[in-house]
This record gives structure tokens, C-alpha cells and sequence, in this order.
């Protein structure tokens, strides 16, 4: 078994109690969850800096699932496995349960947490190896090196966010509330993300993601669709979402697409609805954007698999996805 | 007479569904394993390992991890100098690498310290000084003029071995032949991925005398080669293979930490334990050959197999392993179960600067197997003959010689061939289904072990002793190593039989080779022929005093007594029995102790032909396997699924019919993984692509096909109860299987391996595009 460097484990009975200790750390010390993201990268030893970690198991301010002015509030201390088949979620959003669903196995989906999966930190092929391994390649801009094996002579690290719940997500305009010392903001969860690998969050070292705020909206429909090698376990080779507003006379609206596992951060298409025109999803609607999704979208082999074929496999699932959109139920579905 | 014969039938434990004698205590956690023990003062020992793919070692600094402290004891190369490897001829490893490191893995240096984290504190202190040489990661360039030798002491370049053999007249035939098939196939590298890493622990005691516990497949070699490099008496030398969570292969030779931990324990005064990582388990690999092939086959127009020839290159990774053997087994098992006219093989095996290769479940002969199923079923369609009724035409008879020579006894071929037909509805389906959705067919063969042990002997392969306490107790005490398979429960399902017991009255013993009388070990599917014949005739022997006894005090023939149900009955009086355990007291006070044993001895006539490596895929008895898969393919993602497989499996007879199940059941898994799944891969710079269970992928529970196992009895005359292998044969077809019915299901097809998606996405458009070249022409 792999072991990580020795670290310090904290753990805290209230949030201002956690928020203080990550104030206090200055840096050094990364947050515990479910542990299914940290702990693999802590025995991999990606984290040289990391000191301590701080288990947030003792915060029941983390959990709970409520709704409130047609809105969904999910505590960021949920975990994925209870979400994916909590009443209120599989009333009002099914896609997205299911979607939560599909997010690696069932194991590690009792244990991840919805706030880990949105802080899921980036992969690469070159990265998410062990010490040693990492050593005799020469390190890489994530990883004590300046090089990047992706992008020869790149200088911004395109390590790919992996995250299935945060493409869902962002498709649904949901919003996350950070919290710290200082106090708390609430931003739109898309802005949670930037495109460095290197540290592709936004969130400071002293904040917390307490909670998730997803617009409840009537008209409103989600398709999510991904692929991965095995139906299980792995993470996403390819991800997209689709939502579409329609008014009461079918019109189409609003259609957006969230794209993952690009770069270090999820690509939205938030105007697709302009190149319907007919106003209205057919089948020529379906393949014109899926044809758009496919050119504007260029996966690099920073993940495995033939970054060609992925490019290949994206328009074939947002094809898919934008189909299950003209269905009744809709459920998030995996690789066929 | 007839009724007692019934309850005998109704009663066998031979055939019967039993428990495994082990199986209760792995799945509630009982069982123990290497990585379980925990001595006192115990200490922890890591390995060292090159970054570099091929480098020369100038200078290696142990001091700064010798002062760490905590640090018990470092050593390296020149602490064990002298070479080893499983194949005496060729033993090209050390523990610690003496002069050059050969691939990203190669051990360089070991440390025992007080605990893991001071362990690879010490590493990281340990300075070594190298000199970069080119590394070759492919066959091609390890060949190309002026590469430096990855073994300056190999006569030939890198090639680690070549063979060419010829039997019959390949040219002739054909220049004669009324269609030959030509194809280029690839076989990509995959590995074992035992759910149990390596793990090792030695210690030393008072006299000098060492134990070494390990998670290994050979025990008696790994006496051997422990005594030669440590420069030990054997006799001071005790090897124990505790419970095994999976090997496949990948346990089947010594390995760095065996040394490791013992020379460690020795210069530390402490035992000392090794447990790889699941990343150094990539890097021991010993997993199947990449290989590439040419084959050329010649069929007349009814179908007829008339010349087989095939070029084949291997690309062995950085070491020898079993690599002789390999390169022999790539063209010497392809020779049934079709009869081939002529035949001619030429293989060689190359050196690269790669994990190094070896034997992983059905050595050697999955990868010609992948390609000569599939030139059958290209001939099946270019002869518009159904390809069971193709491999029908060519099956050969049983007791047979192949072209090769080699002597099949029991064969039951057909009957898989027909199981299978029946079972997946073939006839009614095949080449009928809708686009996208296919069967494909294919057939193997494989060894019940290789016919003469790994280092030349006139000794017994196997031995099995078995005695009886006064509770009535059995124990049984066989060297061979029960790695999963059941290997055990198979002993004791025979010593159950003949003494009249359950079996759960037997205790087995295994694996230790003080305890134990040597087996050789678990490889080539050996164990239930070998072992099994050794367990039968040692139980038939303490049977036969038992009945003696019994027969003396009742006055009848010991012929007319059998033990059945705990007791000793008469044949023609069914009610007259004596518990079993009254009658081992009988026979023990006219025998003394009881305690027989069994052996089972090498067949030294008429097993093969007699020429240059003619006994190199020998073997006392053949099994026989058809598979039929059913795909569906999306033409738009390229996505396969494998729905099932039908598998039936000539195992001769099966003593444990649970046991053969779950062997066909995880050989079809093994197989099918490595159709779509698998690939044990290098980067650019000799790294692993894939050095995890995340990134190398084997199938979930979802993954994998619906499997329909059914089980062949053909009765081999050289087996125990007619018994012959089961453990590595069904996992051959499984492969060309699907492959042919991707070719069912749309029309491509895919000779390289894996097939993953893009491949078959880039066939489907090929062939999109040549369709509209014909209609526009």
C-alpha cells in the first residue's frame, strides 16, 4: 500500500471552529470530507505543502437538503450516495439524482460528498501517479517540474476537472455558498472555477463550500450523459449536460451545454438556443449543435484514452443528451 | 450387488457439489495471508527502484541511509551477486541490480528500518549515480544495427530466443492449397492484477536457520534458488507459501523481494518483511507477451487445414523469466485441436527495457490462439462454410499425434464444439441478427501440465503423503500450491473418496517444504493431474489396508469391502458396516501408523516426438474448450458489449464441478477482459502508462458478460478419475470468440488488440468509405 507523508489530522465540533482552524493554517492544511479524492492524492504525495487535514465528520451545519423560494438548498456535507436517492431531489430534479448516481462506484459514493466532488481536484495522467513515478518522468508544472507532457512547451497547466456533479450544476445555474472567517459569499458555481490545473479553484485557503443553491424552474429539463471505459469506478473520459427552458408552447428558450474534462475547467455554451431555427429541439436542431460542440471543443490527452476519439464520442453524446432532452423522463445515462 | 454400487454413485464425493475446504474462512476473513503475519521485533524493508529504463550503475552512496536513525540495515547489488531466474539455462536477474538497471522498476537497493515511513525515509537517502544508455522500447528498435545490448552477456544481440520448427511440407502445401489466408495480428501486453500484492517475510533463528514466508506460486523452486544466491545449505532453508489471494502466473518464479528479505533479516538480526506496493506489482508484471504475428494458412476448398506458417516476434521486456519456454509454447500449442497438414513456426523473443514478461493463465498460447481463430473463421466466410462446421471438418480425433508430435489421449472437442452451437441458439442465429448484434465461435486447447520439470530429474513432479489420527481425522501433506484455484479442496475431494470420508474430515497441509513432500509447483495446470495422481494413489493404498483389516476380522475378500458414508460396507450385503473409525483403529493396530504416500512420476514414453524442443509443450493429457460469444456493437460510439458467452470445457472429468465452474467462469472474465479491456503499456520514456488499478483497467461486475459454463467429460486415461485441467484452457477462446463476432455484428474486422472503440469506429468508416467507392464505381 501506498503510504502518505505523515500529516496531522484535526477535527472540529462547529463550522466557526472549522473556519478558524483553516484561517490558522495559512494554507497548510487541506480539507477532509469523504476522503475518496484527498486521501489517494495524499498517497501519492501531490500535496508536499500539506501539513494537517481537517475532518469536517463532526458538522452537522454541513448536511441536510431543504427547499425554499423555488430553490433547492443541499448542505455541501451530503453525501453522493444519499442524494442520488433523496425524495426531495428525485421529485424536483431526477436527472440530477440520477446523475449523482452515476459518479464513480457505489462505494466511493458512500463516502464522497457533494462538496468534495465539486472541489475534486484536477487529473492528469502525468499528475495523479505516485512519487516515484512522477520523479523518473521529471516532474511537470503541477508537479515540482515546468515542463507540460500535454501541451509541449505549455506554460498553464491543462490537468482536466473530472467532477460529474459540478457539469450538472453549472447547468442548472446552481450557486455555492463560501464561507470563512471573514464571513460569506454566494457565487454562481461556474465562477468556483478557472483555467489553471495548478489550482483550478477559486476558493481562498481560508473558505469553506458550506452549501449548493439550485434554482427550482418550471419548463425546465436536464440530460446529462458521459463516458468512461468501465461502467463503474472510473472517472468520466468524456461529460457534457444539456438544459433546456422551454415556455408553455414548447419554444425553446433558453438551451446551454456544459462541457468537463476539457481543461481545468468546465466549458459552457450558454446561447445554444440561437442556433435552433425552428424555434424548437428537432432533429436537425440536435445534429446542427452537436456539430457546433464538436468543433468548439478539443479534448488533449491530459486524461487517457485518444483524445481524437473523445473529441469523436462528445458529439455522439451530446446528440444523445440533447435527444433524452425531447423525452419524458429523463434520466442521466451512461456509455450506451 | 447393483444397490450398493448405487448408494456408491449417489454417495461420491468425486463429481459431487461440495464446499471448498477453504472457502469459509476467505470470505469471512480468516484466512491468512502473507501480509497477516507479524513477528516480534519485526522490521519493515523497502526497495530501492531505477528511474531510468536503461542505465548503468557507477556508483551507488549507502551512508546517509545507513545513519538515518531507525535504519536496521541497507544493501545492495554486491550483497547478493550471483544471477538467478526460473529457467536454469537462462538466468539473467539479480536481486539487486549488480551493474545495470534494465527497465523503471529494476530494484537497486533495499533498506530494512523500524517501520514503513523511516523505510522510505532511507530510500530517498540512498544516492546512485547513473550513466543513461538509449532505451529500447520496442522489438524494432532493440534489434535495429549498433543497439547496446541490454545483456552484454547474450550471445545474440537482444534476441532472447529464437525457434523455427517445420513439420511436414509447409511450401508445398501451400502453393496447393485452393485459398490462403494471410493476416497480421498484435496481442497487446496485459498483466495478471492479483487482488494480492507480492509480499515477503524472512527471519533467521538461533541456529542459523532461515524461514521465508511468501505469496508465491513455486515454493520447492524458490528453495532452490533462495539457497543458491544466499549461499545457504538448502536443508537450513524452510519455505512456506501461506493462503493466496490470486496469482494467475505472476507469482511463478522468484522474485527481488524474496531475496530482499532475507539477506535483510539475515544482516539485521530481525525478520524483516516486504509487501509491494500495487505500483511495483506493475513493475514485477511477468504478464503476457505484446506479440506480433504473421500467419499464413492454407485451406483446400472444403475447408481443410493443409499448411499452417506463422512468423512471430515477442517482445519479452527486460528479463529471460520464462521466456524459452514462452517462445516454444508460441508455436508448439497451436497444433490441436485442428489437425494441420504441414506446420512450420518461427518465433523469437526480444529484450527491451520493459517490465519483463512471462507466463501469465494459458502461457504462451492465448496469443497465437487469438490469431489462428480468427484466419479459421476468415476462411469460414471466404469458403462459405459455417465456422463450426469449419472446425469440425478440421477437429482431430482422440487418441491422436499432432503434426508436431505431441500424443493426445481423451479428446472431446466436439462435444464443446456441439454444446456450445446448442446453447447459443447458432444455428437458428448466426450471420441472421440485425446489424450491430453478432456471435462469434472459437475452440483451444491447452496442457494439463508441461511433461518434465523446469530443471532436468529423474524424481517424482509431485508428492502427497497422508495420514490418519486416532479421532479418525485425515491430513493430508502436499507440497503443491493452492493459489486460489482449489487446488486443496481437490486433494482432499480424492483422499474423501477413497477413504470414505467428507470433505470436511480432511485436513490439508500445503506448500511448506518442511512439512511437505515436494511439489513443483502452480503453473501450467498441472497440479489436478499431477498431484491428483499422487493424492489417489496414496489414498488407494491406505484404502486397501483399511479394507484388509476390516476384511480379516469379517472373515470376506477385501475386494467385496468399500468405504462409504463414514463406514466400511460390504458390497453384497448392505447391511453389514463398521464405522470408519473402528476400522482405521483396526488397521492401524495390525499396520502400526498409518501413513501412505503417493507420487507421480514423469511419462517418459511416447509423450512426444523426438526432436529439438519436441518436449517443450509436451504434456501427459490435453484439454479441450469451444466458446461461442454474443456482441453488441453501437456503429456510432464503437462501443462493444460482450452479452455472453457460452463456454463448455473438456476438463476430462470434473472432481469438483463447483470449482470447474468458477475456473471456466474467471478464465472467460480473464479472456474477455483482454479482448476490450486490457493493456500493460509504456510511455515514450519507458514509464507505465497504467501502473494502478484505476488506470489499468480490468471489468467491474457490470463489465462483465452473462458466462454460461458448461462442463465436458471426456475421461482422460492419464488423469485421476480420468481428471485433466481446468484452469487456464477456457480462458484461450474467449478472445477470437469475440473478435469474430464483432466481425458478425458489423463487418470489421479488428486483428489488434485490444479492440477498444476507435478501432472499431476507424474500421466502420474504412469500410463506410470503400462501400461507396464500389457503389460510385
Amino acid at each position: 500500500m501506498l503510504r502518505p507523508k505523515p500529516f496531522d489530522h484535526k477535527t472540529c465540533f462547529s463550522l466557526k471552529e472549522a473556519l478558524h482552524l483553516l484561517d490558522d493554517s495559512a494554507g497548510g492544511i487541506k480539507i477532509l470530507a469523504g476522503g475518496t479524492d484527498l486521501l489517494p492524492n495524499l498517497k501519492h504525495r501531490l500535496y508536499p505543502e500539506t501539513g494537517a487535514v481537517l475532518s469536517l465528520r463532526n458538522l452537522p451545519e454541513l448536511r441536510g437538503v431543504e427547499t425554499q423560494q423555488n430553490e433547492l438548498i443541499i448542505g455541501a456535507g451530503e453525501r453522493l450516495a444519499d442524494l442520488s436517492s433523496h425524495p426531495a431531489l428525485v421529485a424536483t430534479l431526477p436527472a440530477l439524482a440520477a446523475t449523482f448516481g452515476t459518479i464513480a462506484s457505489p462505494q466511493i459514493r458512500n463516502m464522497a460528498t457533494l462538496g468534495g466532488n465539486l472541489c475534486l481536484d484536477t487529473r492528469c495522467r502525468y499528475i495523479n501517479q505516485t512519487d516515484f513515478w512522477r520523479q523518473a518522468l521529471g516532474g511537470c508544472l503541477k508537479s515540482h517540474g515546468d515542463q507540460c507532457h500535454v501541451v509541449p512547451g505549455g506554460k498553464n497547466c491543462v490537468a482536466a476537472f473530472s467532477g460529474d456533479a459540478a457539469i450538472a450544476l453549472i447547468a442548472l445555474e446552481a450557486e455555492v455558498e463560501l464561507l470563512s472567517v471573514q464571513g460569506q459569499r454566494r457565487i454562481p458555481l461556474v465562477q468556483l472555477y478557472r483555467s489553471n490545473g495548478a489550482a483550478h479553484l477559486t476558493l481562498h485557503p481560508n473558505e469553506l463550500l458550506s452549501r449548493i443553491f439550485i434554482p427550482l424552474i418550471s419548463g425546465r429539463k436536464l440530460a446529462f450523459r458521459k463516458w468512461s471505459v468501465r461502467r463503474s469506478i472510473d472517472f468520466p473520459l468524456v461529460n457534457l449536460a444539456v438544459r433546456m427552458d422551454s415556455d408553455a408552447g414548447g419554444n425553446v428558450q433558453k438551451l446551454v451545454a456544459v462541457v468537463g474534462v476539457l481543461a481545468a475547467k468546465p466549458k459552457v455554451f450558454p446561447r445554444l438556443a440561437d442556433l435552433l431555427e425552428s424555434g424548437t429541439l428537432d432533429a436537425r436542431g440536435i445534429e446542427t449543435i452537436a456539430d457546433f460542440l464538436f468543433r468548439k471543443c478539443a479534448p488533449l490527452p491530459n486524461v487517457p484514452y485518444d483524445p481524437g476519439y473523445r473529441k469523436e464520442m462528445l458529439r455522439v453524446q451530446a446528440r444523445r443528451a440533447l435527444h433524452a432532452l425531447l423525452q419524458e423522463d429523463l434520466l442521466s445515462v451512461r456509455q450506451d | 450387488m447393483a444397490d450398493a454400487q448405487n448408494t456408491r454413485d449417489r454417495h461420491d464425493v468425486v463429481g459431487s457439489r461440495h464446499r471448498r475446504v477453504d472457502g469459509l474462512a476467505r470470505l469471512t476473513g480468516e484466512a491468512r495471508y502473507t501480509d497477516d503475519i507479524f513477528l516480534p521485533r519485526m522490521a519493515i524493508g523497502k526497495i530501492l527502484r531505477s528511474p531510468h529504463a536503461h542505465a548503468r550503475i557507477i556508483a551507488i552512496d549507502t551512508s546517509a541511509a545507513e545513519n538515518l536513525p531507525g535504519v536496521f540495515a541497507v544493501i545492495t547489488g554486491k550483497d547478493m551477486p550471483l544471477p538467478y531466474g526460473i529457467i536454469p539455462w537462462t538466468q539473467d536477474e539479480h536481486a539487486l541490480a549488480l551493474e545495470k538497471v534494465r527497465y523503471i522498476g529494476d530494484a537497486v537497493a533495499a533498506v530494512a528500518a523500524v517501520d514503513e515511513d523511516t523505510a522510505l525515509q532511507a530510500l530517498e537517502l540512498i544516492e546512485v549515480e547513473y550513466e543513461i544508455l538509449p532505451a529500447y522500447l520496442t522489438p524494432e528498435s532493440a534489434l535495429a544495427t549498433g543497439a547496446v545490448k541490454i545483456h552484454e552477456k547474450n550471445k545474440k544481440g537482444n534476441i532472447s530466443k529464437h525457434v523455427l520448427l517445420e513439420f511436414g511440407a509447409v511450401n508445398e502445401n501451400m502453393r496447393q492449397a485452393d485459398l490462403v489466408i494471410e493476416g497480421d495480428y498484435f496481442f497487446q501486453g496485459t498483466t495478471h492484477a492479483a487482488i494480492e500484492p507480492h509480499c515477503a517475510v524472512a527471519e533467521f533463528d538461533s541456529a542459523g536457520h532461515l524461514t521465508v514466508w511468501s505469496a508465491t506460486q513455486v515454493p520447492h523452486y524458490l528453495h532452490r534458488e533462495l539457497a543458491r544466491v544466499l549461499g545457504l545449505p538448502q536443508e537450513n532453508i524452510r519455505v512456506i507459501q501461506p493462503n493466496l489471494g490470486g496469482a494467475f502466473g505472476g507469482k511463478s518464479e522468484p522474485f527481488d523481494l524474496e531475496f530482499c528479505v532475507a539477506k535483510l533479516a539475515q544482516k539485521c538480526g530481525r525478520p524483516v518483511k516486504i509487501l509491494y506496493t500495487r505500483e511495483e506489482v506493475f513493475y514485477a508484471h511477468r504478464g503476457r507477451h505484446p506479440m506480433q504475428m504473421h500467419y499464413e494458412t492454407g485451406f483446400d476448398k472444403n475447408g481443410r487445414i493443409l499448411a499452417v506458417d506463422t512468423h512471430t516476434i515477442l517482445d519479452g521486456g527486460a528479463y529471460s523469466s520464462f521466456g524459452l519456454v514462452t517462445t516454444y509454447y508460441s508455436g508448439q500449442l497451436l497444433t490441436a485441436p485442428y489437425a494441420f497438414a504441414s506446420y512450420r513456426f518461427d518465433s523469437t523473443r526480444v529484450f527491451t527495457n520493459k517490465p519483463a514478461c512471462g507466463p501469465k493463465r494459458g502461457h504462451g498460447s492465448v496469443q497465437p490462439r487469438f490469431a489462428i481463430e480468427i484466419q479459421l473463421d476468415k476462411a469460414a466466410h471466404a469458403l462459405g462454410i459455417d465456422p463450426i462446421e469449419l472446425r469440425r471438418r478440421n477437429a482431430l480425433p482422440a487418441h491422436t499425434r499432432t503434426v508436431n508430435d505431441l500424443h493426445i489421449r481423451s479428446n472431446g472437442f466436439l462435444e464443446c464444439l456441439d454444446r456450445v452451437e446448442q446453447a447459443s441458439g447458432w444455428k437458428e442465429r448466426y450471420g441472421k441478427l440485425p446489424f450491430g448484434h453478432g456471435l462469434g465461435v472459437a475452440g483451444s486447447t491447452y496442457i494439463s501440465g508441461t511433461n518434465y520439470p523446469i530443471y532436468p530429474n529423474d524424481m517424482p513432479q509431485s508428492g502427497v503423503k497422508i495420514t490418519i489420527d486416532r479421532s479418525g481425522r485425515v491430513t493430508l501433506y502436499s507440497g503443491a500450491s493452492d493459489i486460489g484455484q482449489g487446488s486443496n479442496t481437490m486433494l482432499a475431494v480424492i483422499a474423501a473418496q477413497e477413504l470414505g470420508l467428507e470433505v470436511a474430515d480432511i485436513t490439508v497441509i500445503s506448500a511448506d517444504t518442511a512439512l511437505t513432500p515436494v511439489d513443483l509447483g502452480a503453473y501450467s495446470s498441472r497440479i489436478t493431474l499431477m498431484a491428483g495422481t499422487a493424492c489417489l494413489q496414496a489414498a488407494k493404498e491406505l484404502a486397501a489396508k483399511i479394507r484388509s483389516s476390516v476384511a480379516k476380522k469379517w472373515g470376506c475378500a477385501p475386494e467385496n469391502l468399500t468405504l462409504i458414508q463414514h463406514s466400511v460396507r460390504a458390497l453384497d450385503d448392505p447391511d453389514r458396516r463398521m464405522p470408519v473409525i473402528e476400522a482405521f483403529a483396526l488397521a492401524e493396530a495390525e499396520f502400526g501408523t498409518l501413513c501412505t504416500t503417493g507420487y507421480f512420476e514423469t511419462i517418459t514414453e511416447g509423450v512426444h516426438g523426438d526432436y529439438r524442443g519436441a518436449t517443450i509443450g509436451a504434456s501427459p493429457a490435453y484439454s479441450f474448450t469451444a466458446h461461442v460469444a454474443e456482441v453488441r456493437v453501437d456503429a456510432e460510439t464503437g462501443l462493444v458489449r460482450v452479452e455472453k458467452i457460452w463456454a463448455a470445457h473438456d476438463c476430462g472429468k470434473a472432481l469438483s464441478p463447483v470449482s470447474v465452474e468458477g475456473q471456466i467462469e474467471g478464465s472467460v472474465y480473464m479472456g474477455a477482459a483482454e479482448a476490450v479491456m486490457e493493456e500493460h503499456t509504456t510511455m515514450e520514456n519507458g514509464l507505465l502508462a497504467a501502473p494502478s488499478l484505476l488506470d489499468y483497467r480490468i471489468p467491474t461486475a457490470l463489465d462483465t458478460p452473462e458466462i454460461e459454463a458448461m462442463i465436458v467429460q471426456s475421461e482422460d486415461p492419464m488423469g485421476p478419475y480420468g481428471a485433466k485441467e481446468a484452469g487456464e484452457g477456457p480462458l484461450h477462446p474467449a478472445i477470437p470468440a469475440i473478435a469474430n463476432a464483432i466481425f458478425d455484428a458489423v463487418g470489421v474486422r479488428i486483428d489488434m488488440l485490444p479492440i477498444t472503440p476507435e478501432k472499431i469506429l476507424a474500421a466502420l468508416r474504412v469500410k463506410e468509405a470503400e462501400e461507396k467507392s464500389t457503389v460510385r464505381d
